[in-house]
């Protein structure tokens, strides 16, 4: 290989927008990972409710959770994804502001989902044990909730650095790796509402 | 979250910093002692006197332990202090890249690759020493029928044991301690693209290694390595361990493949376009590539597994309406993939060397990336043939036959770059360049015998049969692992800045190799014969070749232990190295010896491929003790040379 060295070169020192596209694909890689664990998960619950083995995925007379709660607590992820996209772009123009109210209200309704979420799997008509179906239900409230926990603290960590004046309208590159992420989680939670409202296997004695 | 380089770094006064510049490695185990028995003591107290198991207490206590010892270590220093709006000043950065610590470097959250990768290194090496110690109980156990040297359950627990291990070490023997040391250089980079994920991955195998050793005192991993369920459900909370280092090195690898693809992706040096860039390269971007989907679903049949064995959840308890075809489906989804983590910069590394000893470009570059793709594509797609035996979707065993058998196609290809290169090549016999011979001996024995058991009947003979074992270790040892330690004996003078002794090197060279072909030739005919994997005991009729394999497992043991002999004295005593030892075109060889910091004061900018072997004369020096070193150092740049040695 020849190589030859550029006087010109910058060294020591990259342009910030280089760091921020780096890092918008790594966490894009990091993202990627999780969708993998993700996709493991709702695979599980499709498969075993396809399986109904000794149909006892839902076993007879026992209970189930109701379809809507899993969707309110989605919708709730969702509205938080926009609200914080709302304050990102208003980072991008400038507007510190809109950034920290866009952070902090993202933060509040997380907090309420993870409340929600808590709420969900307590009330949960079913022990994990009960069946496969309370096990993949109670596993994928968990991840929802261990995605809650993460994005809480990414959604402070923006409220709090807005509020000391770390991003302007050049230098926000970070805002926008955590909308990324927010939305990911938004979308998880959206798919996983989608997977659970499915619950009779159409496997009949199986 | 700004980077070494974000920044001009030198001059600017520190703020604050204290907490970060007294953690340390004691500090971790320290702190994961701490918090593990607290957990430990909180668990006990409030689950077993609530009818829970010794699970939960096991698993809460190998929590709290991974939480204390990386708090211990500072991985949470930089994400907390982010939070408090808190970045780290230059001079914090310079620390954690480990500048003027000398060895106290290696014991810290050192961001500097060269740090990582020799930190990679050392931890390969161990894991290489437990699992092989193991390996060495479990052959003279196997010397006679009833040798009686374990006990049953202690071989149980030594076989799970021996596999988990050298499947982590294998999975991490080249991208680990190269991939974090040489690929940045290559690619002419001054560091990873995320230096703290890069310690952070590093560290969480760290802490790791604890937990799964102390499954030998839970009552071992009695499922072997793939840790089936329901039989894991049932299992000693050994299995416990398995399970947790399980999720732990599946967050490392996801941290570790974002890392290394991000790196390549977008710091490679002005000039390198994708045909100037080196094989190895590609051989580690699709290692982590694989990884990076399939470890996460590993980790998913983990917690689902955990769920199972604490919380009586009914993931794989058929009863229940739960189905051990999903453990089986996922742990395979993860599990074929993964031979071709281990393989593919393995191969790579050989081939990037097998043009530098031939003095010939590498024969064919484009078919050698079109075998790495075509070998990354096809292993997603022939999981299934670990489970012909299982029951499970009969109808399709003759699909997963077909694309099991098509892997051999792109496999082929790397074989056909790598003989067109020695083909007429000025062959320079040299301690790497063996790895490659018997890479290519070792590596047509396990992947002719694949395809044996690619097919759907024969594999109904054979599998679950020593024949199994024999192939596998033909392919992850005699391939893999050789591939390895050609790669560290190639790149040796450039991460210790001395040479490898090779008189000791080729002395382990063929104990290894003759030992290793002894050992599983010997395996192989007692599973032709009818032996099964993960006994105990067995027929008279089998003993001989017992006994055969045993030995040469013992030529194996002392041809590892002369090697471990030749890289430490080497490293401590050996003969300083000249910058370019090889003649290399690559970039890393283009840096003096010690490494500056951040690698290359002025980036460089490639001009042509890195294979241009052949285009003007090289002279190889042929006796290494005459090497005159290249680079004369100072007495502080001696010391310099004592810290990377250390």
């Amino acid at each position: 290989m020849s190589a030859t060295t550029a006087p010109g070169t910058a060294i020591h020192r990259e342009d910030v927008d280089v760091v921020g596209r780096r890092w918008r694909l790594g966490v894009g890689f990091i993202i990627v990972a999780d969708a993998s664990f993700v996709m493991a998960m709702l695979f599980s619950y499709r498969y075993l409710r396809g399986l109904n083995t000794e149909s006892a995925w839902v076993p007879a007379g026992s209970a189930t959770a109701p379809i809507w709660s899993s969707w309110v607590l989605a919708a709730g992820l969702v509205l938080s994804a926009v609200v914080f996209r709302w304050g990102e772009k208003g980072i991008r123009g400038g507007d510190s502001g809109r950034l920290v109210l866009g952070s902090a209200l993202g933060v509040f309704l997380i907090l309420l989902v993870s409340i929600g979420q808590v709420v969900q799997i307590a009330g949960f008509p079913f022990a994990i044990a009960a069946s496969a179906y309370a096990s993949t239900m109670y596993l994928l409230a968990g991840a929802n909730l261990f995605h809650l926990l993460l994005t809480l603290f990414l959604g402070l960590a923006m409220w709090n650095r807005g509020r000391v004046g770390k991003y302007s309208a050049t230098e926000n590159w970070q805002v926008g790796i955590v909308s990324l992420w927010w939305a990911w989680v938004a979308v998880a939670a959206v798919l996983s509402a989608f997977t659970t409202s499915l619950i009779a296997s159409p496997a009949v004695g199986g | 979250m700004s980077t070494l380089h974000t920044e001009r770094v030198m001059g600017l006064p520190a703020t604050g910093g204290g907490l970060m510049r007294r953690l340390n490695i004691v500090t971790a185990a320290g702190g994961g002692l701490v918090l593990g028995l607290v957990g430990w003591a909180i668990a006990r107290h409030f689950m077993l006197e609530n009818d829970f198991g010794p699970d939960q207490v096991t698993v809460i206590t190998m929590v709290c332990w991974a939480i204390g010892f990386m708090a211990g270590i500072g991985a949470f220093n930089g994400p907390i202090g982010w939070l408090r709006g808190r970045d780290l000043s230059p001079e914090d950065e310079l620390f954690l890249a480990g500048k003027d610590q000398g060895i106290r470097r290696y014991f810290r959250f050192t961001t500097d690759h060269k740090v990582v990768g020799i930190q990679y290194l050392v931890l390969t090496m161990v894991l290489f020493g437990v699992g092989g110690t193991m390996a060495m109980l479990i052959r003279t156990n196997l010397i006679s029928p009833n040798s009686n040297f374990l006990s049953p359950q202690q071989y149980n627990a030594i076989v799970g044991l021996h596999g988990l291990i050298m499947i982590i070490a294998t999975i991490i023997m080249v991208t680990g301690p190269f991939g974090n040391f040489i690929m940045p250089l290559m690619i002419g980079a001054r560091d990873m693209a995320f230096p703290r994920l890069n310690a952070l991955s590093l560290w969480l195998i760290v802490a790791v290694v604890p937990i799964f050793l102390s499954g030998a005192f839970l009552g071992g991993i009695p499922t072997g390595w793939v840790g089936y369920a329901p039989l894991a459900d049932q299992a000693p909370p050994g299995m416990d361990a398995y399970m947790m280092t399980i999720i732990i090195f599946a967050i490392s690898s996801a941290i570790a493949g974002a890392n290394i693809t991000t790196t390549v992706l977008t710091m490679r040096a002005r000039g390198m376009t994708w045909n100037r860039t080196p094989i190895f390269v590609y051989g580690v971007v699709a290692s982590v590539g694989l990884a990076i989907p399939a470890f996460p679903m590993f980790m998913a049949s983990q917690v689902m597994l955990g769920l199972d064995r604490t919380m009586g959840a009914q993931f794989y308890i058929a009863s229940g309406g739960g189905n051990p075809w999903l453990y089986a489906n996922l742990f395979w989804l993860m599990g074929h993939p993964e031979v071709y983590v281990i393989l593919i910069p393995a191969i790579a590394a050989l081939m990037e060397l097998t043009a530098v000893f031939s003095r010939k470009p590498l024969f064919s570059f484009n078919t050698a990336v079109l075998g790495i793709v075509g070998i990354s594509v096809l292993s997603v797609m022939v999981w299934a043939h670990h489970m012909y035996a299982s029951g499970w979707a009969p109808n399709l065993n003759g699909a997963f036959m077909l694309t099991t058998e098509m892997i051999s196609i792109p496999t082929g290809m790397l074989f056909l770059v790598i003989l067109g290169t020695i083909w007429r090549g000025r062959i320079w016999t040299r301690l790497p360049m063996m790895s490659t011979y018997a890479m290519l001996w070792n590596f047509i024995i396990g992947g002719i015998t694949g395809l044996y058991l690619s097919d759907v009947p024969l594999d109904y003979a054979l599998h679950g049969s020593m024949f199994v074992t024999a192939h596998f270790h033909y392919t992850l040892m005699g391939a893999g692992l050789t591939g390895a330690i050609g790669a560290l004996a190639f790149w040796f003078p450039k991460m210790t800045g001395r040479m490898l002794n090779e008189r000791f090197g080729f002395i382990s060279f063929w104990l290894v190799q003759i030992g290793f072909n002894v050992t599983f030739m010997g395996m192989f005919a007692v599973g032709l014969a009818g032996q099964p994997r993960r006994v105990f005991t067995y027929n008279n009729l089998l003993a001989t070749g017992n006994f055969v394999s045993t030995m040469g497992a013992y030529a194996i043991g002392i041809g590892m232990l002369l090697l471990l002999y030749a890289v430490i004295s080497s490293w401590r005593h050996g003969v300083l190295a000249p910058s370019n030892p090889w003649g290399s075109k690559t970039l890393e060889w283009t840096v003096p010896n010690p490494i500056p910091l951040e690698n290359f004061e002025v980036l460089p900018v490639v001009t042509s491929d890195a294979y241009g072997y052949g285009e003007e004369p090289f002279t190889p020096i042929n006796e290494p003790d005459k090497l005159e070193p290249a680079y004369v150092g100072s007495a502080a740049d001696e010391e310099s040379i004592e810290g990377v040695r250390s």
